[in-house]
Formats: C-alpha cells, sequence, structure tokens
C-alpha cells in the first residue's frame, strides 16, 4: 500500500513535471517565433536598404564617369587655343598685318564673349540657330553648336579643325 | 558682353591710328599688350570658360542623379 502510494506520487510528479517543461516550452517557442518574425523585417529591411545604396552608388558612378569624359573634352577644347597660340607669333604678326590681325582679335574677342553667353543660358541668335557648321556658329567655341536643329547647348568632343 | 575693341598697333601704323582716335575725339592714352600679353589674356579667358563647363557639368550630374534616385521604385 505504502509502496503504491510512493509510486503515484511518483508518477504525478512527473506528470506534472511534464505539464510545465510542455507549456514554458510552448512560451519559449511562441517568444522565439515572435524574435523570427521582427528579424525577418530587420533583415528584409536591410536588404531595402541595401538595395538602395547599391542603386545610388550605380547612379553615383555613372554621373562620375560622365563628368569624367566631359572634363576631358573641356580639357581638350581648353587646349586648342593654346596649340594655336604656340604656332603663332602675335607680335610678329601685328608687325606685318596689322589690319588682318586687329579685324582677327576683335571677331574672337566678340566670339569668346558669345561663347560665355551661350554657355550662361543666353538664347542663340537666329545667325546661330541657322548656321550650318560648328565652325559658322562660333569659331571660338564650335563644340557648342546644337546641330542643325538645336534644341539645346551641349558641349561636344572637339575636333583638330575647331 | 560689354564691347570691346582692340587696336593693333606698330611702328608703321602707330601715328594713322593715334590721329584716328583723335580725329573721333578720343582721348589718346593707350592700353598696350604685346603679342604674348595678348595670347595670355585670351588662354586666360579660355581657362575661365572651361571652369563654367566643368561647373555646369557637375551640377547636370547632380541634376540627372536626384532625378534619379527620386523616382519611385515599384513595390
Amino acid at each position: 500500500m505504502k509502496l503504491s502510494l510512493i509510486l503515484l506520487l511518483i508518477i504525478a510528479l512527473m506528470g506534472f513535471s511534464g505539464y510545465v517543461y510542455y507549456t514554458e516550452t510552448q512560451k519559449t517557442i511562441t517568444i522565439l517565433n515572435e524574435n523570427n518574425a521582427k528579424l525577418e523585417v530587420a533583415i528584409q529591411s536591410s536588404e531595402d536598404a541595401l538595395e538602395s545604396l547599391q542603386g545610388n552608388i550605380k547612379a553615383m558612378q555613372e554621373e562620375n564617369d560622365r563628368i569624367n569624359k566631359e572634363y576631358a573634352n573641356i580639357r581638350k577644347q581648353n587646349g586648342l587655343l593654346a596649340s594655336k597660340l604656340e604656332r603663332l607669333d602675335l607680335g610678329a604678326a601685328a608687325v606685318v598685318n596689322p589690319d588682318g590681325i586687329g579685324k582677327a582679335v576683335n571677331l574672337g574677342t566678340i566670339n569668346a564673349g558669345r561663347c560665355f553667353e551661350i554657355l550662361s543660358g543666353s538664347e542663340l541668335t537666329e545667325y546661330e540657330r541657322n548656321a550650318e557648321n560648328a565652325k559658322i556658329f562660333n569659331k571660338e567655341c564650335p563644340w557648342l553648336w546644337p546641330g542643325p536643329n538645336p534644341s539645346g547647348v551641349s558641349g561636344g568632343e572637339p575636333t583638330e579643325t575647331d | 558682353m560689354r564691347e570691346v575693341k582692340w587696336y593693333v598697333i606698330n611702328e608703321d601704323n602707330v601715328d594713322a591710328i593715334m590721329a584716328e582716335l583723335d580725329g573721333k575725339g578720343i582721348a589718346v592714352g593707350l592700353y598696350a599688350l604685346t603679342g604674348k600679353g595678348y595670347g595670355n589674356l585670351g588662354q586666360n579667358f579660355s581657362d575661365i570658360r572651361a571652369l563654367v563647363q566643368q561647373q555646369q557639368a557637375i551640377i547636370l550630374a547632380y541634376q540627372n542623379y536626384y532625378k534619379q534616385n527620386d523616382t519611385p521604385k515599384e513595390e
């Protein structure tokens, strides 16, 4: 009788322990599931942010490449005058042909000033709009010629003849 | 741009140009440059123009970048 009672107590204790273990495990599982859901949201947010950053970096690299190309063109354009001046002795030319040089420098000054105006957003004149080629458009900055049907001003790559 | 008129003067035409200016009632005091100085002035002008173009390229790049990144993404 005493042994049966002890066995019954042991069984009851085991049952209770099993119940406690089960309920605690379920609670833990619920908490872990909630944490997991939060982590999934956090991971998704991180992935979205990463994707967005990668997109930004790509756009930035594209623009950087474009700027570098544009800078190379600008350097070439700027070098054209330097190489032209290297070939000319303006002092000697003024001794030989002051009238011709005078006309050339005055026209060059007007054209160079006009380049600034165009770059600053000035509308093209009728003469410039109807220019058939870049040289007729402006000898000092032919690369600003927008082409036969102008819709805007853009810099292009200069050629040796500019 | 404001008008700038250059006179190219050498030993042979200096008197004629002085007389021409005098005839127009312009005080004959000239600001002179040598050929080299004129070339340098032109080159400086060209450098400034290049700088303006560079600044424009940068502004355009920023504009493109922000336009591209302002476009709402599809969910």
